[in-house]
């Protein structure tokens, strides 16, 4: 009986430790994201969402649509950021890819401390024999925009971000 | 109304038949050397001198390929839509394509003409190292590129250089002579340490291979992942696998055949689905390679012949190599190949051995949904024996799919008349909603490029009142389609009354 409840404890000490290993920001916010893709010919669109700086330099990979590494090279000034740095675990931050006309959803978690502080949200994306478009959004990172519906230029029709319940 | 759809159609079906049948995309045209006024007739005759068919191709990439005259591509350069930095298929230049195809004096005007020579392809080749992947043997070209500003030590993503890529096509050591002198070692690897006897392994060049031996080459070394020649050679080159006298060769050399690297893979992995002859995989039986090996996405010889559709292969494979329905880690089974491949005969034969028909991807794919993932109209007759099959066998057709979509859902996403037919006509109803909380209509309203396709929809059932969870109709879905843009007033029919 003893033996067991030291397990007992341990466990919970160790659920403890990875709950908090994976939410290190206690005021982050999850967000539901829902891209919606404009009806392009060609092959699914491999996009990197993240958050810039006010020199627009890459604080944050928020997801990547598209997970072999050989497409993900596609996008250029991510993988350039992605490839030099440290990183959590890409393979849970990245997914399933969508092609002309189709929408995806997935879940990405905003710490408070980076909206309204001067940074920028980028999507970038890139299609097979098609161009790469580092600006496909490129947006002040700010409650207001996260509460719009944001445009994108070439194969993203819009974005919209829902506070997740 | 009704006409004006009709004409539509038929204007649609008319474009489509004349992209289809663009005979500036047909390599025999281009093998007749046309010149400037031939192509100007055909242009005028409403073939598209510009567009990249659906594989990214053009006439130029064609016109380079073939050898057509030089001044019957500077002529089509000189079209509006076409510049001499434009990308096809795979990202390549026009550059990058002259350099593959050896076309030395196309090479020197898209120079001349300003090509950015910088480009690299979606593998990372640039002009220079995708020439030599190709074989090319002129020096000249390579005089020509590497004084364009390309680095003679340029690699490409795998970290290989010109000569480990022009290796399998030596004949002689001009080449590497003149490699070597420009200042890329004999004794360079790519980035997995491989040198340049693995390379000539991999097409069984056995003339070079003697004469790097005897210019000191380490033939014994193995690579980062405790890869050996034996290992490339196995893998061969694309529609190219090696006879046996190389395998003996590489053996007599004291290299070991039976060779597992840290990611396991054996050389069966490779000769099991290359095309490889039944005589080489049992010599790799022979050679005590063994067949149950994963590697590291936990793909067997197995499920590698099933993969390539070989037949012979898997049937001398499945007594030896365990579980008839081993996965690996996406869960796809030797079985699941077959139904991707629409390969009958195989998928028969591994039914009557026993396979299990009802297993899912690790995605949660059936079978049936795999089946609509891989349906060709050309192979309509398979798909059919293979729904069949699935359904004596008891497959419930209305199981959900990966990301929630059903049979409905999969077949509007390919976008096909037929598969929207059939699934209707197995009782998959078009108005459940996936994970993304669409119906299949609303996935008609979304993708289609034409209002035909969202009508057959609603013909057989779909329910234009359903919305998504952002309050979206399926019309409002079909008014923000860029592709139906021009069909707008055909999209009436899914205005909720």
């Amino acid at each position: 009986m003893q033996k067991f409840s030291s397990y007992f404890l341990l466990s919970l000490f160790f659920l403890f430790l990875t709950a908090f290993n994976t939410f290190p920001e206690a005021d982050g916010h999850v967000y539901k994201c829902m891209i919606q893709m404009t009806n392009y010919p060609g092959e699914g669109a491999y996009v990197a969402v993240s958050v810039l700086d006010k020199d627009h330099n890459y604080l944050k990979t928020l997801h990547v649509m598209g997970d072999d590494p050989e497409w993900q090279e596609d996008l250029t000034s991510w993988f350039g950021f992605f490839s030099k740095n440290e990183h959590p675990d890409i393979d849970a931050i990245s997914g399933e890819t969508r092609a002309g006309g189709e929408r995806i959803m997935f879940m990405v978690e905003i710490e408070d401390e980076l909206i309204d502080a001067g940074n920028f949200l980028r999507l970038e994306s890139a299609v097979e024999n098609q161009k790469y478009v580092e600006d496909e959004i490129l947006v002040p990172l700010t409650s207001g925009s996260l509460s719009d519906k944001i445009e994108g230029s070439e194969y993203i029709r819009y974005v919209r971000f829902i506070p997740a319940k | 109304m009704k006409n004006s759809i009709s004409l539509l159609l038929l204007l649609f079906c008319t474009l489509l038949a004349a992209q289809n049948s663009n005979i500036f995309y047909n390599r025999d045209f281009w093998k007749k050397n046309p010149g400037v006024e031939r192509i100007k007739k055909e242009i005028k005759a409403g073939n598209d001198p510009v567009a990249l068919n659906p594989n990214a191709f053009d006439a130029i990439v064609y016109a380079s390929l073939e050898g057509a005259p030089l001044e019957s591509i500077k002529y089509l350069l000189s079209l509006e839509g076409n510049s001499v930095n434009k990308i096809t298929h795979d990202g390549r230049s026009y550059l990058i394509w002259a350099a593959y195809a050896g076309n030395l004096p196309l090479v020197e005007y898209l120079i001349e003409k300003g090509s950015d020579v910088t480009i690299e392809d979606d593998h990372g080749y640039n002009a220079l190292t995708f020439a030599a992947n190709a074989g090319q043997q002129d020096t000249r070209l390579y005089d020509v590129l590497i004084k364009s500003g390309i680095d003679v030590k340029s690699v490409n993503r795998s970290g290989a250089n010109a000569l480990l890529l022009v290796a399998p096509s030596l004949e002689d050591d001009k080449l590497i002579s003149y490699f070597t002198s420009k200042g890329i070692s004999l004794n360079s690897t790519d980035e997995n340490g491989n040198n340049i006897f693995n390379y000539a392994a991999r097409k069984g060049n056995t003339k070079l291979m003697d004469l790097l031996i005897s210019k000191g080459v380490n033939y014994k070394t193995l690579n980062k992942e405790n890869g050996n020649a034996v290992l490339f050679a196995a893998m061969g080159g694309r529609g190219y696998s090696n006879p046996i006298e190389v395998y003996d060769y590489l053996a007599k050399l004291g290299l070991q055949t039976n060779v597992v690297t840290t990611s396991g893979r054996t050389p069966l992995h490779y000769v099991a689905g290359n095309g490889s002859s039944p005589a080489i995989v049992q010599y790799f039986l022979d050679a005590g390679v063994d067949p149950k090996q994963k590697d590291d996405e936990g793909n067997t010889a197995l499920l590698a012949a099933a993969r390539a559709g070989n037949l012979e292969v898997v049937k001398m494979l499945l007594p030896l190599a365990g579980d008839i329905d081993q996965a690996n880690k996406d869960g796809v089974t030797p079985l699941a190949y077959s139904v991707m491949r629409n390969n009958g005969e195989l998928f028969d034969m591994l039914i009557r051995k026993g396979a299990q028909p009802n297993l899912r991807d690790a995605k949660g794919n059936s079978l049936a949904g795999i089946a609509f993932n891989s349906f060709n109209k050309r192979n309509a007759e398979t798909f059919e024996h293979i729904l069949g099959v699935l359904k004596v066998n008891g497959a419930d057709f209305k199981d959900v799919q990966e990301n929630g979509n059903n049979l409905f859902h999969l077949a509007v996403l390919k976008q096909d008349p037929y598969l929207i037919t059939k699934a209707a006509r197995i009782g998959i109803s078009p108005n459940e909603k996936n994970n993304e909380g669409l119906t299949a209509l609303h996935l008609a309203a979304m993708k289609a490029g034409n209002p035909e396709l969202i009508s057959l929809v609603l013909n057989e059932g779909g329910d234009k009142e359903i919305r998504t969870d952002f309050e979206e109709s399926a019309y409002d879905l079909a008014m923000e389609n860029e592709m139906l843009t021009e069909f707008r007033n055909d999209l009436s029919i899914l205005k909720i009354n």
